[in-house]
Formats: structure tokens, C-alpha cells, sequence
């Protein structure tokens, strides 16, 4: 063994390479919070390996694509596991990638000199999050086609480039085979080199720039002349503290080694999802995106109308844009989070904005009001109806109230929650209001009913009138 | 002064391989932009008809969701869905099945007599006009045809109804 490292470093200068990797030394207080570039990494090689094993048997054509996954999952040996890990490292490489942006913008750690390690970075992030787009396709089920459809309209309302792009993203008009080559060309290949090429120049400015430091209250260099020259002599005389950098090697393995453990068991105890198989005529059906796109589509409630580039364009890029130009914006040579409140508290609001969303959007009900048999049961606290409310209930529901309005949570969000209804409207004002509400407020969002059955009209106002 | 030629020479040099580069990444590059491009470049070729099936399968007075194939010249066919619907009088509206909203397949709810999309209520009336919900515009409808007992689509949704009462 050690004549064959001695002969590779002779040839290879292998000890250099690991002398200059493992003995460099690094600031006093890394700590485990360190170690989730390592955990992302050890996530993204699961992630390559269990995917080229997916490709010995995955078919990308809409004719086989569901049953190749159905095969890999039901029949091959072991294929369950494989595709249940690839399922679930995705949404640890999610989860990771994201704390580690969350501890390198807290910290402070993405300012000079290490802009560069901060960009690179928010590329990775970005490439992880299209890896998830054309990943969630590629299943071809219910949940994966539907959603794609839907991603391509919110591509077309940009204006005037809205349309070439979703034809650009799609491969065509509409999703079908293209899509799901294209995507699977950028999933399996592009993607992936330019991830490896990134991830390596990525660690490569970490090694060159050395581990940031834990920032403490007192930024010595913060008031100096060249701010950015006394970071560099602070660093320095920090290194010189710290320990040699193998001594945290062993809290990146203890970190990785609990990532794969877990992975491993969810993989074992918790199948992926494979819906029923796409069916381009369907009715009815609510897509749903992977769980960390929850906020999106929930954010899409806020926005309707006129306001739908904001939500479905506008925020998703500007939150973009705000990832990939933060070290060049930010100035301040502070980097205690407490030290900079100008970014720290807008971001946090904006965190908790979208934690608060992707919360919202995974309790949001299926709102399937249109299928009458959705929702049978009368809403809880409401057990105690007439029967003429009961009958009531029951047109509510055949109508597609269901649809858009909650009572008590439980419903669309569209319009208001109708628990408590009775005592904000008397009844004149809510059968005006069924029969016809752009006579009351012009430009409503809720679609007039003049064709309901008199008797029928009355159960439903006597249902609504029960919502106290 | 001899340096200062040293110097040119060297930049000179790197100006012909920057140059030899940047040539051959165009030669290379621009092949490949085209050819990820192609669906903006190569507009498919379909029929301009497409059957549905005859005009007796189509109940009056209650829209029925139609599936069928749009073959493409030289590539797989589309599959696509329509809501189809028999005036009774001769004229039929198809629209196509996605909401104008965000594209999710909607329903018809025969109680309401409303066309309901359940990803953000969208609504349209039988005509295609939007009644309620966020939709910007009707359904887009498809031109319809009629020839030897069968009914015939366009080829693409074209024009829609606007906004309704």
C-alpha cells in the first residue's frame, strides 16, 4: 500500500495535493454548522449514482415512460430502493443546499474576499432547483404532466417573449414527448456537468479563499481604513489560531454519515410516489409540486388577474436576482448577522414570508369541489343541521361552492371563509349576492348563479345562514 | 526596447489562439443553439381538420370532454382534450381543456352549468366567457366543421370569448 502511494505521489504529487487539502489551517470555531457544503456534496454523489442506475432501465417516451418507473419500482431487484433513495436525497439535497445559503448569508461569509464562492454557490442552488423541475417530469404520472402544463403557463405570461419561452422550455406548444426528451437530455447530462463543474470550482475558492470564520461582535477590520486588506491580516493572524483543517474532516464524515443513514432508512420505509399515469384528458385533477415548491403555488392565491406577473414572474426572479448580486450590493464590511440588520431583517422577513406560504400551500385542502363526492361529510362544528340546511349543504356542494370558499380552513381559498357569513351579511344581501354579484361589486371574482331552483336557493341560504 | 517587442509578440500570440478559440466555439455553438431552438425555428406541420367523431355522439345542450390525437408531420402525435358542445342547432363550440388561467384541466358541473377549474376557481359559462376567478380570458375555441356526419376541429384554439356578465 505505501509503494503505491508512494509511486502515484511520485507521479501525481498526491501527498501535496493532500497535504495542501487536509493540513491547511482554519479559523478557531468552525463548527458543525460547517459541515453542510460537505453533507450536500456527499447528497449530490447519491444522487448521481442512483440516477445512472435509474438510467438502466428508465424509457423517456410518453408511450412507457410511467410503466418503465412502475417496473423499476414493482420488479427490479432492488429498484424500489434505488428510485426511493434518488426520491428522497433530491429533497435532502434541498433541504441542504438551503441551510448551507442560510448559514453562509447569517454568517456573513459570502463577502470579500469570497464573492465569487457566494455566486458560484447561488448558481448551484439554482441548478438543484432545475434539477427538480425536469426530475419531477420524468415519473410521466398524473401529478408530474400537470404540473408541467401548469409551469409552462406561468412561463407564457411573461410579456411578448412569454410564448417562444414556454415553447423553448416545453419543446413545443404543448407538453408531450419533446418535453419529456428535452427534459430528460438537461436532467441526465447537461445538468449534471455543469453542476460537477461548478460544485469543483466551487470548492476550489473555498480551499483557495480558506473557511470563513464565525463572525464575533468585534470586527476589528470593520472601522479600519482598507477595510478589506484588515479582514486579510485579521484572517491570517485567525488561521494561525486555528487548528489544521482534518480535524473537521471527521464532523463532515459524522454529518454525512447520519444524511446517508436516514436517507437509507426513508428509502427502505417510505416509497416514492408514483400516481396514476398521465392522461392529457382529464378533468379536474389539482396538480401539486414537489413539497418545496408549496410557496409558489400558494402564492399564486395572492395574485389574481392583472397581478399574476408579479406573483407566478416577478417574485420568483427578483428573489433570483437578490441571490446572485448580494455581495456585489452589499458594502457593509460587517458580518455579525446583528451587525447588518438592513440585510439581515428584510431577508428573514422574507424567509419566514416563505416558510409561512410553503406551510399554507401543503395544508392547502385538494379543492376538488367540483366532484360532488369530494367533501360529504359537513364541515366540523356544524353537525347540527336541519334538514333543510342539510339539503342546503348538499346544493352548496353540487353547486362547487366547495371550490372557493373555505368554511372553517376546509375549501378553496379563492373567495372569503364562509364560518361566521350570518352575522357579517343579513339574507337580503347574500341571495342578491349568489344571484348576481357583479351587480353589487363590478369586476368580482366569484361567477353569478341565476339558474339555481328557488327551493333549492332557499336550503342553501338557510345552510350559509347556519355558518355562525 | 527589446522587451517591450517580447511583450507585443506575446500578446499577439494570444490575440491569434483568443481568435482561433473563439472561431472555433462559434463554429461548434452555433449549431448547437440552433439545434436546441429548433421548436421556435421548425413550426410542426398538422392536418388542418382533426375528426372528433360523429355528430350523434355529442349529447345537446351538455358539453362533453373529448380526447383526441393531433398527428404531427414526421414526429409523435399530441394528445389533446376538448370540451365539445351541440347547440342543437347545427353549431357546436370546442374549447380546449386546459383553464386560460395556469392550464389545469376544469370540469363541468352540471348544477351550476358552469365550467369550474379546481387549481383557482376559475369559471366559464357554457359560451367560454369567464364568469368568475382569475382567469384573464374565455376558453380558447377551437373553429368546428361539419361534413358527412362527422365533427371536425381546427387545428389550433383560435380567438376567445371575452369577459361575461
Amino acid at each position: 500500500m505505501r509503494r503505491l502511494i508512494d509511486w502515484l505521489d511520485e507521479r501525481a504529487s498526491i501527498r501535496t495535493m493532500a497535504h495542501n487539502f487536509l493540513d491547511r489551517h482554519i479559523p478557531p470555531g468552525v463548527n458543525w454548522a460547517y459541515t453542510l457544503g460537505s453533507a450536500t456534496t456527499v447528497t449530490f454523489i447519491i444522487m448521481v449514482l442512483t440516477g445512472m442506475l435509474l438510467m438502466v432501465y428508465y424509457q423517456p417516451s410518453p408511450q412507457v415512460a410511467y410503466h418503465s418507473v412502475q417496473y423499476i419500482q414493482n420488479q427490479v431487484f432492488l429498484g424500489g430502493f434505488v428510485r426511493n433513495l434518488h426520491h428522497w436525497a433530491a429533497s435532502a439535497m434541498v433541504i441542504l443546499v438551503v441551510l448551507h445559503a442560510l448559514r453562509t448569508f447569517y454568517w456573513g461569509a459570502y463577502k470579500f474576499p469570497r464573492e465569487l464562492t457566494w455566486l458560484t454557490g447561488a448558481f448551484l442552488l439554482l441548478l438543484v432547483l432545475a434539477f427538480a423541475f425536469t426530475g419531477y417530469l420524468l415519473p410521466w404520472d398524473q401529478t408530474a404532466y400537470w404540473t408541467t402544463v401548469l409551469f409552462g403557463e406561468m412561463s407564457a405570461v411573461v410579456p411578448v417573449l412569454g410564448e417562444p419561452i414556454r415553447e423553448l422550455i416545453l419543446g413545443g406548444r404543448d407538453v408531450g414527448s419533446y418535453t419529456l426528451t428535452r427534459w430528460y437530455a438537461f436532467h441526465v447530462i447537461l445538468l449534471p456537468l455543469a453542476t460537477i463543474a461548478l460544485i469543483a470550482f466551487h470548492i476550489s475558492l473555498v480551499v483557495r479563499q480558506g473557511i470563513s470564520n464565525p463572525p464575533g461582535r468585534d470586527e476589528p477590520y470593520a472601522t479600519a481604513e482598507n477595510p478589506q486588506q484588515a479582514y486579510l491580516d485579521y484572517y491570517e493572524q485567525l488561521k494561525k489560531k486555528g487548528q489544521p483543517f482534518y480535524h473537521n474532516v471527521m464532523e463532515d464524515a459524522i454529518v454525512s454519515l447520519v444524511v446517508v443513514v436516514v436517507l437509507v432508512l426513508m428509502a427502505i420505509a417510505f416509497p416514492a410516489r408514483l400516481g396514476d399515469p398521465a392522461d392529457p384528458v382529464s378533468t379536474g385533477f389539482v396538480p401539486r409540486p414537489e413539497w418545496y415548491f408549496f410557496w409558489l403555488f400558494q402564492a399564486l392565491w395572492y395574485f389574481p388577474g392583472r397581478w399574476e406577473l408579479v406573483g407566478v414572474v416577478g417574485i420568483p426572479l427578483l428573489i433570483g436576482i437578490l441571490l446572485l448580486i448580494l455581495p456585489f450590493v452589499d458594502h457593509n464590511p460587517r458580518r455579525h448577522p446583528l451587525s447588518r440588520p438592513y440585510t439581515v431583517i428584510p431577508a428573514t422577513v422574507l424567509l419566514v414570508v416563505v416558510a409561512w406560504l410553503n406551510i399554507q400551500g401543503a395544508n392547502a385542502p385538494n379543492t376538488a369541489g367540483l366532484d360532488p363526492t369530494a367533501m360529504t361529510s359537513v364541515p366540523t362544528g356544524y353537525e347540527n343541521l336541519t334538514e333543510s340546511q342539510q339539503r342546503g349543504w348538499t346544493v352548496y356542494q353540487q353547486q362547487g361552492c366547495v371550490s372557493c370558499h373555505a368554511i372553517k380552513g376546509a375549501g378553496g381559498q379563492l373567495g372569503p371563509d364562509l364560518a361566521g357569513i350570518a352575522g357579517r351579511r343579513d339574507e337580503d344581501y347574500l341571495r342578491r349576492w349568489i344571484r348576481n354579484p357583479q351587480a353589487i361589486k363590478p369586476g368580482v371574482a366569484m361567477p353569478p348563479y341565476p339558474n339555481i331552483p328557488e327551493a333549492q336557493f332557499d336550503d342553501m341560504i338557510d345552510f350559509i345562514k347556519a355558518l355562525e | 526596447m527589446a522587451n517591450s517587442d517580447a511583450v507585443s509578440r506575446r500578446s499577439f500570440i494570444y490575440r491569434i489562439i483568443g481568435a482561433i478559440g473563439g472561431f472555433i466555439a462559434m463554429l461548434l455553438g452555433l449549431p448547437v443553439i440552433g439545434y436546441l431552438f429548433s421548436p421556435l425555428i421548425r413550426r410542426p406541420v398538422t392536418p388542418d381538420w382533426i375528426g372528433l367523431g360523429p355528430v350523434g355522439e355529442f349529447p345537446v345542450g351538455k358539453p362533453t370532454l373529448v380526447g383526441f390525437e393531433i398527428p404531427v408531420q414526421g414526429e409523435a402525435p399530441y394528445s389533446q382534450g376538448a370540451w365539445v358542445v351541440n347547440w342543437g342547432d347545427g353549431r357546436f363550440s370546442a374549447y380546449d381543456s386546459n383553464c386560460t388561467h395556469l392550464g389545469c384541466p376544469f370540469n363541468w358541473n352540471e348544477n351550476a352549468e358552469l365550467f369550474l377549474c379546481p387549481c383557482h376557481g376559475g369559471a366559464f359559462s357554457k359560451e367560454g366567457q369567464v364568469v368568475g376567478g382569475p382567469p384573464p380570458h374565455g376558453l380558447e375555441s377551437y373553429a368546428t366543421r361539419v361534413e358527412n356526419g362527422t365533427l371536425y376541429i381546427g387545428k389550433t384554439p383560435s380567438g376567445h370569448a371575452e369577459r361575461g356578465a
